[in-house]
Protein backbone atom coordinates (compact mmCIF):
# COMPACT_ATOMS: atom_id res chain seq x y z
CA UNK A 1 0.00 0.00 0.00
CA UNK A 2 2.59 2.32 1.14
CA UNK A 3 4.95 1.53 -1.98
CA UNK A 4 1.77 2.23 -4.16
CA UNK A 5 1.47 5.29 -2.44
CA UNK A 6 4.50 6.39 -3.02
CA UNK A 7 4.75 5.24 -6.29
CA UNK A 8 1.86 7.07 -7.57
CA UNK A 9 3.36 10.37 -6.10
CA UNK A 10 6.23 10.02 -7.71
CA UNK A 11 4.87 9.64 -10.89
CA UNK A 12 2.58 12.68 -10.52
CA UNK A 13 5.55 14.89 -9.68
CA UNK A 14 7.38 13.96 -12.58
CA UNK A 15 3.85 14.10 -14.54
CA UNK A 16 3.11 17.76 -12.92
CA UNK A 17 6.59 19.01 -13.06
CA UNK A 18 8.01 17.55 -16.76
CA UNK A 19 6.04 19.94 -18.55
CA UNK A 20 7.12 22.65 -16.45
CA UNK A 21 10.23 22.47 -16.66
CA UNK A 22 10.49 21.94 -20.87
CA UNK A 23 8.63 24.57 -21.80
CA UNK A 24 10.85 27.27 -20.96
CA UNK A 25 13.75 25.78 -22.72
CA UNK A 26 11.16 25.42 -25.69
CA UNK A 27 10.05 28.34 -25.69
CA UNK A 28 13.80 29.72 -26.05
CA UNK A 29 14.57 26.80 -28.85
CA UNK A 30 11.23 28.24 -30.93
CA UNK A 31 12.98 31.24 -30.79
CA UNK A 32 16.20 30.57 -31.66
CA UNK A 33 15.12 28.50 -34.50
CA UNK A 34 12.56 30.71 -35.79
CA UNK A 35 15.57 33.65 -36.14
CA UNK A 36 17.43 30.57 -37.77
CA UNK A 37 15.18 30.16 -40.29
CA UNK A 38 14.09 33.52 -41.03
CA UNK A 39 17.90 34.83 -41.61
CA UNK A 40 18.04 36.34 -37.90
CA UNK A 41 19.85 35.63 -34.52
CA UNK A 42 17.30 35.33 -32.49
CA UNK A 43 17.74 36.33 -28.43
CA UNK A 44 20.87 35.38 -27.59
CA UNK A 45 21.79 37.69 -24.86
CA UNK A 46 20.63 36.93 -21.43
CA UNK A 47 22.94 34.12 -20.26
CA UNK A 48 24.45 31.34 -22.85
CA UNK A 49 23.01 31.91 -25.76
CA UNK A 50 20.19 33.57 -24.74
CA UNK A 51 18.94 30.34 -22.89
CA UNK A 52 17.69 32.42 -19.26
CA UNK A 53 15.99 34.87 -22.16
CA UNK A 54 12.23 32.78 -21.33
CA UNK A 55 13.45 33.11 -17.58
CA UNK A 56 13.66 36.68 -17.96
CA UNK A 57 10.23 37.30 -20.14
CA UNK A 58 8.63 35.19 -17.21
CA UNK A 59 9.70 37.53 -14.30
CA UNK A 60 8.87 40.43 -16.16
CA UNK A 61 5.57 38.91 -16.87
CA UNK A 62 4.99 38.01 -13.38
CA UNK A 63 6.22 41.79 -12.12
CA UNK A 64 3.67 43.46 -14.48
CA UNK A 65 0.48 45.08 -13.25
CA UNK A 66 -2.64 43.01 -12.90
CA UNK A 67 -5.25 44.59 -14.38
CA UNK A 68 -9.02 43.26 -14.16
CA UNK A 69 -11.40 45.45 -16.84
CA UNK A 70 -13.80 47.46 -15.47
CA UNK A 71 -17.21 45.91 -16.29
CA UNK A 72 -15.69 42.77 -16.65
CA UNK A 73 -17.38 39.89 -14.63
CA UNK A 74 -14.43 39.64 -12.20
CA UNK A 75 -14.52 35.92 -11.21
CA UNK A 76 -15.08 34.70 -14.24
CA UNK A 77 -12.48 36.48 -15.45
CA UNK A 78 -9.77 35.31 -12.53
CA UNK A 79 -11.20 32.07 -13.25
CA UNK A 80 -10.69 31.15 -17.13
CA UNK A 81 -6.91 30.95 -17.63
CA UNK A 82 -6.93 27.98 -14.93
CA UNK A 83 -10.29 26.62 -16.85
CA UNK A 84 -7.75 26.33 -19.56
CA UNK A 85 -4.55 25.45 -17.59
CA UNK A 86 -5.88 22.58 -15.63
CA UNK A 87 -7.34 20.27 -18.42
CA UNK A 88 -3.83 20.58 -19.84
CA UNK A 89 -1.75 19.21 -17.34
CA UNK A 90 -4.91 16.98 -15.93
CA UNK A 91 -4.63 15.26 -19.78
CA UNK A 92 -0.46 14.39 -18.50
CA UNK A 93 -1.65 11.62 -16.07
CA UNK A 94 -2.35 9.02 -18.49
CA UNK A 95 0.15 9.74 -21.06
CA UNK A 96 3.12 6.93 -21.74
CA UNK A 97 6.83 7.29 -22.23
CA UNK A 98 7.29 3.74 -22.35
CA UNK A 99 5.68 0.59 -20.83
CA UNK A 100 6.66 -1.62 -18.15
CA UNK A 101 10.54 -1.55 -17.26
CA UNK A 102 11.77 -4.58 -15.12
CA UNK A 103 13.97 -3.45 -12.53
CA UNK A 104 15.32 -5.03 -9.31
CA UNK A 105 12.55 -7.53 -9.24
CA UNK A 106 9.61 -4.75 -9.68
CA UNK A 107 7.34 -4.34 -12.91
CA UNK A 108 7.14 -0.29 -13.09
CA UNK A 109 4.69 0.75 -15.58
CA UNK A 110 6.57 4.16 -17.36
CA UNK A 111 3.13 6.09 -17.12
CA UNK A 112 1.25 7.84 -14.44
CA UNK A 113 -1.73 5.48 -14.89
CA UNK A 114 -2.84 3.05 -16.97
CA UNK A 115 -6.93 4.02 -17.65
CA UNK A 116 -8.86 1.66 -19.53
CA UNK A 117 -10.73 4.76 -21.26
CA UNK A 118 -7.32 6.43 -21.66
CA UNK A 119 -8.24 7.92 -25.16
CA UNK A 120 -11.39 8.86 -24.22
CA UNK A 121 -9.89 10.75 -21.17
CA UNK A 122 -7.68 12.77 -23.19
CA UNK A 123 -10.43 13.86 -25.66
CA UNK A 124 -12.29 14.92 -22.72
CA UNK A 125 -10.09 17.22 -21.82
CA UNK A 126 -9.68 18.95 -24.56
CA UNK A 127 -13.00 19.63 -24.73
CA UNK A 128 -13.29 20.96 -21.90
CA UNK A 129 -10.52 23.36 -22.67
CA UNK A 130 -12.61 25.56 -24.36
CA UNK A 131 -14.70 26.41 -21.73
CA UNK A 132 -11.24 28.50 -20.74
CA UNK A 133 -11.64 30.19 -23.99
CA UNK A 134 -15.33 31.00 -23.97
CA UNK A 135 -14.89 32.43 -20.75
CA UNK A 136 -11.81 34.61 -21.02
CA UNK A 137 -13.35 36.17 -24.31
CA UNK A 138 -16.94 36.90 -22.59
CA UNK A 139 -15.92 37.56 -19.31
CA UNK A 140 -13.65 40.31 -20.98
CA UNK A 141 -16.41 42.34 -21.54
CA UNK A 142 -14.81 43.32 -24.92
CA UNK A 143 -15.55 43.06 -28.46
CA UNK A 144 -12.36 42.26 -29.65
CA UNK A 145 -12.06 39.55 -26.91
CA UNK A 146 -15.70 38.44 -27.53
CA UNK A 147 -15.05 37.66 -31.02
CA UNK A 148 -11.71 36.26 -31.19
CA UNK A 149 -13.07 33.66 -28.37
CA UNK A 150 -15.93 32.90 -31.15
CA UNK A 151 -13.48 32.32 -33.47
CA UNK A 152 -11.18 30.38 -31.57
CA UNK A 153 -13.77 28.02 -29.96
CA UNK A 154 -15.39 27.76 -33.19
CA UNK A 155 -12.18 26.52 -34.65
CA UNK A 156 -11.47 24.38 -31.20
CA UNK A 157 -14.92 22.65 -31.06
CA UNK A 158 -14.55 21.86 -35.14
CA UNK A 159 -10.99 20.29 -34.80
CA UNK A 160 -11.77 18.37 -31.83
CA UNK A 161 -13.78 16.15 -33.71
CA UNK A 162 -11.20 15.51 -36.02
CA UNK A 163 -9.05 14.73 -33.25
CA UNK A 164 -11.37 12.09 -32.05
CA UNK A 165 -11.87 10.70 -35.60
CA UNK A 166 -8.40 10.15 -36.37
CA UNK A 167 -7.76 8.05 -33.45
CA UNK A 168 -10.83 6.16 -34.26
CA UNK A 169 -8.95 4.13 -36.61
CA UNK A 170 -5.98 3.75 -33.99
CA UNK A 171 -8.24 2.79 -31.51
CA UNK A 172 -9.49 -0.14 -33.72
CA UNK A 173 -6.03 -1.75 -34.94
CA UNK A 174 -5.10 -1.59 -31.20
CA UNK A 175 -8.48 -3.03 -30.23
CA UNK A 176 -8.12 -0.88 -26.85
CA UNK A 177 -8.67 2.83 -25.12
CA UNK A 178 -5.67 2.54 -23.28
CA UNK A 179 -2.67 4.51 -24.46
CA UNK A 180 -0.16 1.73 -22.80
CA UNK A 181 -1.97 -0.93 -24.60
CA UNK A 182 -2.09 1.17 -27.70
CA UNK A 183 1.68 1.48 -27.54
CA UNK A 184 2.44 -2.04 -26.84
CA UNK A 185 0.17 -3.43 -29.54
CA UNK A 186 2.39 -1.58 -32.18
CA UNK A 187 4.74 -3.63 -33.73
CA UNK A 188 4.74 -1.71 -36.98
CA UNK A 189 4.05 2.27 -35.72
CA UNK A 190 0.65 2.97 -37.13
CA UNK A 191 1.90 6.24 -38.67
CA UNK A 192 2.42 3.18 -41.89
CA UNK A 193 -0.64 1.84 -42.60
CA UNK A 194 -2.51 4.77 -41.17
CA UNK A 195 -0.93 7.52 -42.65
CA UNK A 196 -3.81 8.98 -43.31
CA UNK A 197 -5.27 9.10 -39.86
CA UNK A 198 -1.53 10.60 -38.80
CA UNK A 199 -2.31 13.16 -41.24
CA UNK A 200 -5.33 14.11 -39.90
CA UNK A 201 -4.19 13.56 -36.16
CA UNK A 202 -1.30 16.27 -37.12
CA UNK A 203 -3.31 18.71 -38.69
CA UNK A 204 -5.92 18.58 -35.46
CA UNK A 205 -3.12 18.72 -32.93
CA UNK A 206 -1.93 21.75 -34.75
CA UNK A 207 -5.21 23.20 -34.82
CA UNK A 208 -6.21 22.33 -31.25
CA UNK A 209 -2.88 23.84 -29.61
CA UNK A 210 -3.80 27.15 -31.75
CA UNK A 211 -0.35 26.79 -33.30
CA UNK A 212 0.63 28.42 -37.09
CA UNK A 213 -0.97 27.90 -39.74
CA UNK A 214 -4.11 27.42 -37.68
CA UNK A 215 -3.05 30.11 -35.30
CA UNK A 216 -5.80 32.43 -35.88
CA UNK A 217 -6.84 32.88 -31.86
CA UNK A 218 -3.42 34.55 -31.66
CA UNK A 219 -3.08 36.27 -35.44
CA UNK A 220 -0.64 38.85 -33.93
CA UNK A 221 0.34 39.77 -37.36
CA UNK A 222 -2.97 41.04 -38.40
CA UNK A 223 -5.25 40.93 -35.37
CA UNK A 224 -4.55 41.77 -31.91
CA UNK A 225 -4.37 38.71 -30.82
CA UNK A 226 -8.13 37.35 -29.39
CA UNK A 227 -9.98 36.21 -26.26
CA UNK A 228 -6.77 37.13 -24.52
CA UNK A 229 -6.72 40.50 -25.66
CA UNK A 230 -7.67 41.83 -21.81
CA UNK A 231 -5.01 39.36 -19.57
CA UNK A 232 -2.06 41.38 -18.67
CA UNK A 233 0.73 39.91 -16.14
CA UNK A 234 0.98 35.88 -15.15
CA UNK A 235 -2.95 35.98 -16.08
CA UNK A 236 -1.52 36.33 -19.58
CA UNK A 237 1.70 34.14 -18.90
CA UNK A 238 -1.07 30.87 -17.78
CA UNK A 239 -2.55 31.15 -21.21
CA UNK A 240 0.90 30.72 -22.79
CA UNK A 241 2.37 28.32 -20.66
CA UNK A 242 -0.96 26.32 -21.42
CA UNK A 243 -0.42 26.72 -25.03
CA UNK A 244 3.20 25.29 -24.63
CA UNK A 245 1.83 22.89 -22.49
CA UNK A 246 -0.92 21.63 -25.61
CA UNK A 247 2.01 21.52 -27.81
CA UNK A 248 4.50 19.42 -25.79
CA UNK A 249 1.34 16.89 -24.89
CA UNK A 250 0.49 17.01 -28.96
CA UNK A 251 3.57 16.05 -29.26
CA UNK A 252 3.93 12.99 -26.76
CA UNK A 253 0.65 11.56 -27.97
CA UNK A 254 2.04 11.83 -31.82
CA UNK A 255 4.90 9.68 -31.00
CA UNK A 256 3.00 7.54 -28.68
CA UNK A 257 0.13 7.02 -30.54
CA UNK A 258 1.46 7.22 -34.54
CA UNK A 259 5.08 6.67 -33.97
CA UNK A 260 4.82 3.46 -31.68
CA UNK A 261 6.65 4.89 -28.90
CA UNK A 262 10.25 3.63 -28.18
CA UNK A 263 9.58 1.87 -31.17
CA UNK A 264 11.77 -0.33 -32.24
CA UNK A 265 13.54 -0.78 -29.22
CA UNK A 266 11.19 -3.33 -27.52
CA UNK A 267 11.44 -5.56 -31.46
CA UNK A 268 15.57 -5.55 -30.06
CA UNK A 269 15.00 -6.57 -26.56
CA UNK A 270 15.72 -10.36 -27.14
CA UNK A 271 19.26 -9.31 -28.55
CA UNK A 272 20.93 -7.17 -26.62
CA UNK A 273 18.58 -7.83 -23.16
CA UNK A 274 15.75 -5.88 -20.74
CA UNK A 275 17.66 -3.10 -19.49
CA UNK A 276 19.16 -1.44 -22.58
CA UNK A 277 16.28 -1.83 -24.74
CA UNK A 278 14.33 0.15 -22.12
CA UNK A 279 16.91 2.85 -22.28
CA UNK A 280 16.81 3.12 -25.92
CA UNK A 281 12.65 2.83 -26.01
CA UNK A 282 13.29 5.92 -23.95
CA UNK A 283 15.48 7.82 -25.93
CA UNK A 284 13.63 6.86 -29.28
CA UNK A 285 10.64 8.34 -27.78
CA UNK A 286 11.89 11.75 -26.06
CA UNK A 287 14.26 12.02 -29.86
CA UNK A 288 10.70 11.64 -31.55
CA UNK A 289 9.24 13.80 -29.16
CA UNK A 290 11.93 16.51 -30.08
CA UNK A 291 11.85 15.91 -33.81
CA UNK A 292 7.47 16.68 -33.45
CA UNK A 293 8.70 19.69 -31.70
CA UNK A 294 10.81 20.57 -34.22
CA UNK A 295 7.98 20.43 -37.00
CA UNK A 296 5.98 22.40 -35.23
CA UNK A 297 8.35 24.82 -35.05
CA UNK A 298 9.39 24.49 -38.78
CA UNK A 299 5.79 24.94 -39.84
CA UNK A 300 5.47 27.90 -37.87
CA UNK A 301 8.13 29.70 -39.65
CA UNK A 302 7.33 28.54 -43.37
CA UNK A 303 3.70 28.49 -43.38
CA UNK A 304 1.02 31.23 -43.55
CA UNK A 305 -1.76 31.49 -41.79
CA UNK A 306 -5.31 30.12 -43.11
CA UNK A 307 -8.07 32.91 -43.39
CA UNK A 308 -11.13 31.66 -41.29
CA UNK A 309 -13.55 30.33 -43.90
CA UNK A 310 -10.03 28.26 -45.26
CA UNK A 311 -9.89 27.24 -41.86
CA UNK A 312 -13.39 25.96 -41.91
CA UNK A 313 -13.37 24.44 -44.94
CA UNK A 314 -10.14 22.51 -44.72
CA UNK A 315 -11.81 20.90 -41.52
CA UNK A 316 -14.94 20.14 -42.49
CA UNK A 317 -14.40 19.26 -47.05
CA UNK A 318 -10.89 17.82 -46.32
CA UNK A 319 -10.08 16.63 -42.86
CA UNK A 320 -13.57 15.04 -42.16
CA UNK A 321 -13.60 12.99 -45.38
CA UNK A 322 -10.00 11.93 -44.98
CA UNK A 323 -11.04 11.15 -40.96
CA UNK A 324 -13.82 8.97 -42.54
CA UNK A 325 -11.26 7.13 -44.76
CA UNK A 326 -9.17 6.38 -42.39
CA UNK A 327 -11.91 4.58 -40.21
CA UNK A 328 -12.45 2.43 -43.19
CA UNK A 329 -8.73 1.82 -44.10
CA UNK A 330 -8.74 0.90 -40.49
CA UNK A 331 -11.67 -1.52 -40.55
CA UNK A 332 -10.54 -3.31 -43.58
CA UNK A 333 -6.96 -3.67 -41.84
CA UNK A 334 -8.22 -4.82 -38.98
CA UNK A 335 -10.22 -7.40 -40.88
CA UNK A 336 -7.21 -8.88 -43.11
CA UNK A 337 -3.50 -7.91 -41.88
CA UNK A 338 -4.45 -7.20 -38.32
CA UNK A 339 -7.11 -9.96 -38.05
CA UNK B 1 -9.38 4.50 7.37
CA UNK B 2 -10.28 1.77 4.98
CA UNK B 3 -10.87 2.10 1.10
CA UNK B 4 -14.89 1.25 1.75
CA UNK B 5 -15.31 4.64 3.92
CA UNK B 6 -13.21 6.61 1.41
CA UNK B 7 -15.27 5.82 -1.27
CA UNK B 8 -18.20 6.78 0.60
CA UNK B 9 -17.06 10.06 1.53
CA UNK B 10 -16.21 10.43 -1.57
CA UNK B 11 -19.34 9.64 -3.11
CA UNK B 12 -21.02 12.31 -0.68
CA UNK B 13 -19.01 14.82 -1.89
CA UNK B 14 -19.83 14.31 -5.46
CA UNK B 15 -23.59 13.46 -4.54
CA UNK B 16 -23.85 16.50 -2.39
CA UNK B 17 -21.98 18.84 -4.78
CA UNK B 18 -23.96 17.92 -7.79
CA UNK B 19 -27.03 18.77 -6.10
CA UNK B 20 -25.61 22.03 -4.94
CA UNK B 21 -24.57 22.89 -8.57
CA UNK B 22 -27.84 21.81 -9.97
CA UNK B 23 -29.27 24.65 -7.36
CA UNK B 24 -26.80 27.20 -8.33
CA UNK B 25 -28.58 26.28 -12.04
CA UNK B 26 -31.72 27.58 -11.31
CA UNK B 27 -31.00 30.10 -8.61
CA UNK B 28 -27.86 32.18 -9.98
CA UNK B 29 -29.07 35.29 -12.50
CA UNK B 30 -26.61 35.28 -15.01
CA UNK B 31 -27.45 32.63 -17.64
CA UNK B 32 -23.83 32.42 -18.22
CA UNK B 33 -23.17 31.64 -14.77
CA UNK B 34 -26.08 29.15 -14.66
CA UNK B 35 -24.12 27.13 -18.10
CA UNK B 36 -20.90 27.08 -15.97
CA UNK B 37 -22.57 25.49 -12.95
CA UNK B 38 -24.38 22.57 -15.47
CA UNK B 39 -21.00 22.29 -16.75
CA UNK B 40 -20.11 21.48 -12.40
CA UNK B 41 -23.26 18.92 -12.18
CA UNK B 42 -21.74 17.14 -15.71
CA UNK B 43 -18.12 16.70 -13.93
CA UNK B 44 -19.84 15.59 -10.58
CA UNK B 45 -22.30 13.24 -12.18
CA UNK B 46 -19.46 11.77 -14.08
CA UNK B 47 -17.16 11.10 -10.96
CA UNK B 48 -20.22 9.03 -9.78
CA UNK B 49 -20.28 7.12 -13.33
CA UNK B 50 -16.40 6.45 -12.00
CA UNK B 51 -17.47 5.05 -8.79
CA UNK B 52 -19.47 2.82 -10.66
CA UNK B 53 -16.92 1.67 -12.16
CA UNK B 54 -18.29 2.63 -15.70
CA UNK B 55 -15.32 5.04 -17.05
CA UNK B 56 -16.32 5.06 -20.74
CA UNK B 57 -19.60 6.28 -20.01
CA UNK B 58 -18.17 8.73 -17.70
CA UNK B 59 -15.48 10.10 -19.99
CA UNK B 60 -18.51 9.92 -23.01
CA UNK B 61 -20.87 11.82 -20.21
CA UNK B 62 -18.24 14.41 -20.42
CA UNK B 63 -17.29 14.36 -24.04
CA UNK B 64 -20.92 15.34 -25.04
CA UNK B 65 -22.60 17.14 -22.56
CA UNK B 66 -19.47 19.57 -21.01
CA UNK B 67 -17.47 19.30 -24.07
CA UNK B 68 -20.74 19.59 -26.84
CA UNK B 69 -24.19 20.84 -25.39
CA UNK B 70 -23.40 22.96 -22.87
CA UNK B 71 -20.75 24.98 -25.11
CA UNK B 72 -23.82 25.46 -27.39
CA UNK B 73 -25.66 26.77 -24.88
CA UNK B 74 -22.87 29.50 -24.26
CA UNK B 75 -22.31 30.27 -27.83
CA UNK B 76 -25.96 31.40 -27.80
CA UNK B 77 -25.77 33.14 -24.73
CA UNK B 78 -22.59 34.88 -25.38
CA UNK B 79 -24.44 36.51 -28.32
CA UNK B 80 -27.57 37.60 -26.31
CA UNK B 81 -27.79 40.52 -24.61
CA UNK B 82 -26.92 38.76 -20.93
CA UNK B 83 -28.39 41.93 -18.92
CA UNK B 84 -31.84 41.51 -19.38
CA UNK B 85 -32.38 38.19 -18.16
CA UNK B 86 -30.26 39.29 -15.37
CA UNK B 87 -32.97 42.11 -14.51
CA UNK B 88 -35.94 39.67 -15.01
CA UNK B 89 -38.09 38.90 -12.00
CA UNK B 90 -36.72 35.40 -10.90
CA UNK B 91 -40.08 33.89 -9.33
CA UNK B 92 -43.56 33.63 -10.66
CA UNK B 93 -46.46 34.88 -8.98
CA UNK B 94 -47.38 30.89 -8.62
CA UNK B 95 -44.34 30.44 -6.89
CA UNK B 96 -45.90 29.23 -3.34
CA UNK B 97 -48.32 26.91 -4.81
CA UNK B 98 -45.24 25.53 -6.55
CA UNK B 99 -43.74 25.24 -3.06
CA UNK B 100 -46.55 23.19 -1.91
CA UNK B 101 -46.92 20.66 -4.55
CA UNK B 102 -43.35 20.02 -4.63
CA UNK B 103 -43.13 18.99 -1.25
CA UNK B 104 -46.13 16.92 -1.57
CA UNK B 105 -44.34 15.31 -4.89
CA UNK B 106 -41.07 14.96 -3.20
CA UNK B 107 -43.04 12.81 0.06
CA UNK B 108 -45.01 10.83 -2.35
CA UNK B 109 -41.82 10.30 -3.73
CA UNK B 110 -39.78 8.70 -0.89
CA UNK B 111 -42.71 6.97 0.40
CA UNK B 112 -43.30 5.31 -3.14
CA UNK B 113 -39.85 4.22 -3.92
CA UNK B 114 -38.98 3.14 0.04
CA UNK B 115 -41.95 0.84 -0.77
CA UNK B 116 -40.99 -0.32 -4.19
CA UNK B 117 -37.28 -0.44 -4.11
CA UNK B 118 -35.40 -4.22 -3.70
CA UNK B 119 -32.17 -4.08 -2.44
CA UNK B 120 -29.62 -6.60 -3.70
CA UNK B 121 -31.25 -8.37 -6.55
CA UNK B 122 -28.14 -8.76 -9.29
CA UNK B 123 -29.10 -7.46 -12.76
CA UNK B 124 -28.23 -9.02 -16.07
CA UNK B 125 -25.01 -7.81 -16.20
CA UNK B 126 -22.92 -8.34 -13.25
CA UNK B 127 -19.23 -7.26 -12.27
CA UNK B 128 -18.72 -11.21 -13.19
CA UNK B 129 -19.83 -11.32 -16.41
CA UNK B 130 -18.38 -7.56 -16.95
CA UNK B 131 -14.68 -9.27 -15.77
CA UNK B 132 -15.62 -12.02 -18.19
CA UNK B 133 -16.25 -10.07 -21.41
CA UNK B 134 -12.61 -8.18 -20.37
CA UNK B 135 -13.70 -5.07 -19.28
CA UNK B 136 -15.60 -1.79 -19.31
CA UNK B 137 -15.38 -0.70 -22.55
CA UNK B 138 -15.50 -4.48 -24.00
CA UNK B 139 -18.84 -5.12 -22.04
CA UNK B 140 -20.17 -2.39 -23.76
CA UNK B 141 -19.40 -2.38 -26.89
CA UNK B 142 -21.00 -6.57 -26.74
CA UNK B 143 -24.28 -5.38 -25.23
CA UNK B 144 -24.66 -2.30 -27.78
CA UNK B 145 -23.01 -3.99 -31.09
CA UNK B 146 -24.41 -7.80 -30.47
CA UNK B 147 -27.38 -7.38 -28.05
CA UNK B 148 -28.81 -4.21 -28.93
CA UNK B 149 -27.13 -3.53 -32.67
CA UNK B 150 -30.44 -2.35 -34.37
CA UNK B 151 -31.78 0.17 -31.79
CA UNK B 152 -28.29 1.38 -32.33
CA UNK B 153 -28.10 1.64 -35.69
CA UNK B 154 -31.80 2.84 -35.92
CA UNK B 155 -30.88 5.52 -33.40
CA UNK B 156 -27.39 6.22 -35.39
CA UNK B 157 -29.50 6.67 -39.07
CA UNK B 158 -32.63 9.23 -36.70
CA UNK B 159 -29.03 11.25 -35.84
CA UNK B 160 -27.43 11.23 -39.31
CA UNK B 161 -31.18 12.48 -40.70
CA UNK B 162 -30.92 15.47 -38.33
CA UNK B 163 -28.00 16.73 -38.88
CA UNK B 164 -28.06 16.30 -42.71
CA UNK B 165 -31.50 18.13 -42.10
CA UNK B 166 -29.84 21.01 -39.67
CA UNK B 167 -27.44 21.76 -42.57
CA UNK B 168 -30.24 21.60 -45.63
CA UNK B 169 -32.23 24.06 -43.14
CA UNK B 170 -28.92 26.22 -42.52
CA UNK B 171 -27.67 26.63 -46.08
CA UNK B 172 -28.79 29.80 -47.40
CA UNK B 173 -30.03 30.14 -50.68
CA UNK B 174 -27.82 32.85 -52.87
CA UNK B 175 -29.50 35.93 -52.29
CA UNK B 176 -27.64 38.09 -55.28
CA UNK B 177 -28.32 36.90 -59.03
CA UNK B 178 -24.64 36.06 -60.57
CA UNK B 179 -22.70 39.37 -61.76
CA UNK B 180 -22.93 39.78 -65.52
CA UNK B 181 -19.09 38.92 -65.59
CA UNK B 182 -19.82 35.24 -64.39
CA UNK B 183 -22.64 35.12 -67.47
CA UNK B 184 -22.54 34.01 -70.90
CA UNK B 185 -23.84 36.85 -73.30
CA UNK B 186 -27.25 35.03 -74.10
CA UNK B 187 -27.68 34.34 -70.60
CA UNK B 188 -27.11 38.16 -69.99
CA UNK B 189 -29.09 39.31 -72.68
CA UNK B 190 -32.23 36.99 -71.25
CA UNK B 191 -31.30 38.49 -67.83
CA UNK B 192 -32.00 41.80 -69.03
CA UNK B 193 -34.81 40.99 -70.68
CA UNK B 194 -36.38 39.63 -68.05
CA UNK B 195 -35.74 42.36 -65.87
CA UNK B 196 -37.19 44.99 -67.86
CA UNK B 197 -40.38 42.85 -68.39
CA UNK B 198 -40.68 42.77 -64.70
CA UNK B 199 -40.13 46.39 -64.09
CA UNK B 200 -42.78 47.05 -66.43
CA UNK B 201 -45.29 44.74 -64.51
CA UNK B 202 -44.61 46.25 -61.68
CA UNK B 203 -45.14 49.92 -62.76
CA UNK B 204 -48.22 50.07 -64.76
CA UNK B 205 -50.59 49.60 -61.97
CA UNK B 206 -48.84 51.56 -59.68
CA UNK B 207 -49.67 54.35 -61.61
CA UNK B 208 -52.86 53.96 -62.47
CA UNK B 209 -52.32 54.75 -66.01
CA UNK B 210 -51.32 52.52 -69.11
CA UNK B 211 -48.67 53.56 -71.44
CA UNK B 212 -48.74 52.38 -75.18
CA UNK B 213 -52.46 51.77 -74.74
Amino acid sequence: MTELVITILIKSAIAFVVPLLVVPPLIWGERRLLGRIQSRVGPNRVGPMGVLQTLADAVKLLGKEDIVPAGADRSLFILAPFLLLVPSFMAWSVVPIGTELTILGRTIGLYPTDVNVGVLYILALTSVAVYGIVMAGWASNSKYALLGSLRSSAQMISYEIMLGLSLVGVVVLAGSLSLPEIVRQQQVPYAIPLFVGAFVFVCAALAETNRAPFDLPEAETELVSGYHVEYTGWRFAFFFLSEYANMLLASFLVSAVFLGGGWPAPLLEPMIGHLPAMFLALVFMVTKVFLFLFFYIWLRATLPRFRYDQLMNFCWKVLLPLGLLNVAIATVLKLTIYA
Amino acid sequence: MNSETLLTLIFAYLAVASVVFAMLVVMMRNPVHCALALVGVVFHLAGILILLRAEFLAAAHIIIYAGAIIVLFLFTMMLLNVGVAERARQFHVQAPLAVVIGVVLLFEFIVLTGASIVVGAPGLHTPAWVAEQGGNVQALGQVLFRDYLLPFEVASVLLTAAVVGAIVLARQKPKRPRSSSEMGVSEWMAARVEKARKREAESAPRRGVTRNP
